[in-house]
């Protein structure tokens, strides 16, 4: 099996694993880079190229709220989620542990 | 250049490409995130990056184009929820293209004695393929970025054709059509049909002795191209309908039995084929090399109706055959 392909196959398999793990996380607040190394410790690397953008859409889409502070003498965009966030990722949580008793029971026969 | 300067670049290379709106957030989010990665790696490593090494992580973080295009709303220019009709458009429209543009040129070489040539012809072909491709490239485009109306999944399976066993394929469809074009074009061109050609008659004198086309030839040109036509607008309908194999197979018996009736009306004239055009020449070697030319069109052209005859048995066949079973995928009941 070639190593470029089981690397595009993993990807897509974290891919759907990234806004969960997001919104998950932004119930407490954060900036970006806070984030993306919190997410990095628990074994979930993400890139700023791909962070970034999907904050920005879900913030977009209503679930999370930022605002800028400045701390350290910078300037830094924390984020958290909004009540509609939490509401989500309520949703998201239990579907993603629908998904996982079927894909148990699936791998548990194969 | 010093790594504050290099960086200061790279941000506004970012913010170049990015929507006004968007600038002022996205660069001083950004610009938190490369200083707080710069900070860590100089914490590790205990001393300040040096300028290569700041260069290499701001490699990283990608292209400032690419970076910037990630917070463009639409990432495509066609996405893929309507690639395929944008494909499936773009080779209907092209095949419209090209078919008017070769019937164009087939029109001018048949009706116009100046006609516009082949090179005109296929830079016309380019230019007016090109600019179909960017007009329905552009409306997929912006269909793309209009509020999603659009009903693509409004089909319905009760109106899909039939499985179309025997269906003959576009491009075999296309390739007779192109070459039969020219055929047809080159055998309906009156200069054609008018050329002189020289046969030098090897005697002593070797001096180049004309023939002239007869009334023969010219008819067989005639007979040949008006075939070919047959044929090209057959194509055409074949192109759009493709499992219409049985009207094909009907047509070309037709084709094929008029061409062997008009050929057989060739051969029982008194047209000549081939006369010769030189004055003052009475040499019998003459009058033989053009009685043996003669002789020769007038065998292949008895040949050409036995082909013509044996196709047109062999399509009028295929007509009236038994249609191949429908192909079927789903299991007996």
């Amino acid at each position: 099996m070639s190593e470029d392909l089981f690397e595009n196959l993993r990807l897509e398999l974290r891919r759907g694993c990234l806004i969960l793990a997001v919104l998950a996380h932004l119930r407490t607040e954060h900036y970006g880079y806070t984030l993306r190394k919190a997410l990095a410790d628990r074994g979930l690397e993400i890139d700023e190229g791909t962070l970034y953008p999907l904050l920005r859409r879900l913030e977009s889409q209503g679930l999370l709220s930022s605002q800028w502070r400045e701390e350290n003498k910078r300037n830094k965009r924390f984020y958290r989620l909004s009540p509609a966030g939490e509401t989500m990722a309520e949703q998201l949580l239990e579907e993603w542990q629908r998904l996982n008793v079927s894909l148990d029971s699936i791998l548990s026969e194969a | 250049m010093t790594t504050t300067e290099m960086i200061d670049r790279y941000l506004d290379a970012v913010r170049r490409n990015l929507p006004a709106r968007l600038q002022n957030d996205v660069v001083g989010e950004l610009a938190d995130d490369v200083q707080s990665k710069v900070e860590d790696r100089e914490r590790a490593l205990g001393r300040p990056l040096a300028l290569e090494e700041e260069r290499e992580l701001l490699r990283a973080y990608g292209n400032p184009l690419v970076v910037a295009s990630r917070y463009q709303p639409h990432q495509y220019l066609i996405g893929p929820a309507y690639f395929p009709f944008y494909v499936h458009s773009l080779k209907v429209v092209l095949g419209v293209v090209i078919a008017l543009n070769l019937i164009a040129a087939i029109v001018d070489g048949v009706l116009h004695s100046q006609h516009i040539g082949p090179v005109a012809s296929w830079a016309m072909l380019w230019s007016t393929a090109f600019a179909a491709l960017g007009v329905v490239t552009l409306i997929f485009a912006l269909i793309e970025r209009a509020p999603k109306t659009a009903k693509l999944d409004n089909w319905d399976p009760l109106k899909l054709p039939p499985p179309q066993a025997g269906a003959i394929p576009r491009l075999r469809t296309a390739v007779d059509l192109f070459f039969n074009l020219i055929a047809a074009v080159w055998l309906l061109s009156s200069s054609v049909r008018d050329t002189l050609w020289a046969v030098t008659v090897t005697q002593s004198t070797a001096t180049p002795i004309p023939f002239a086309l007869g009334e023969g030839v010219s008819n067989l040109f005639l007979i040949v191209g008006c075939v070919s036509v047959g044929i090209v607008l057959l194509d055409v309908v074949l192109l759009l309908r493709p499992s219409w194999h049985r009207l094909r197979a009907i047509a070309l018996a037709v084709l094929n039995l008029g061409m062997a009736i008009a050929l057989y009306r060739i051969s029982l004239g008194t047209a000549r084929y081939v006369t010769l055009s030189a004055s003052g020449r009475g040499s019998a070697d003459l009058a033989m090399a053009a009685q043996t030319l003669n002789t020769m069109f007038y065998v292949a052209v008895l040949i050409a109706i036995c082909i013509s005859l044996g196709a047109t048995l062999w399509y009028a066949w295929l007509a009236v055959r038994p249609a191949k079973r429908t192909p079927t995928f789903t299991l007996a009941g």
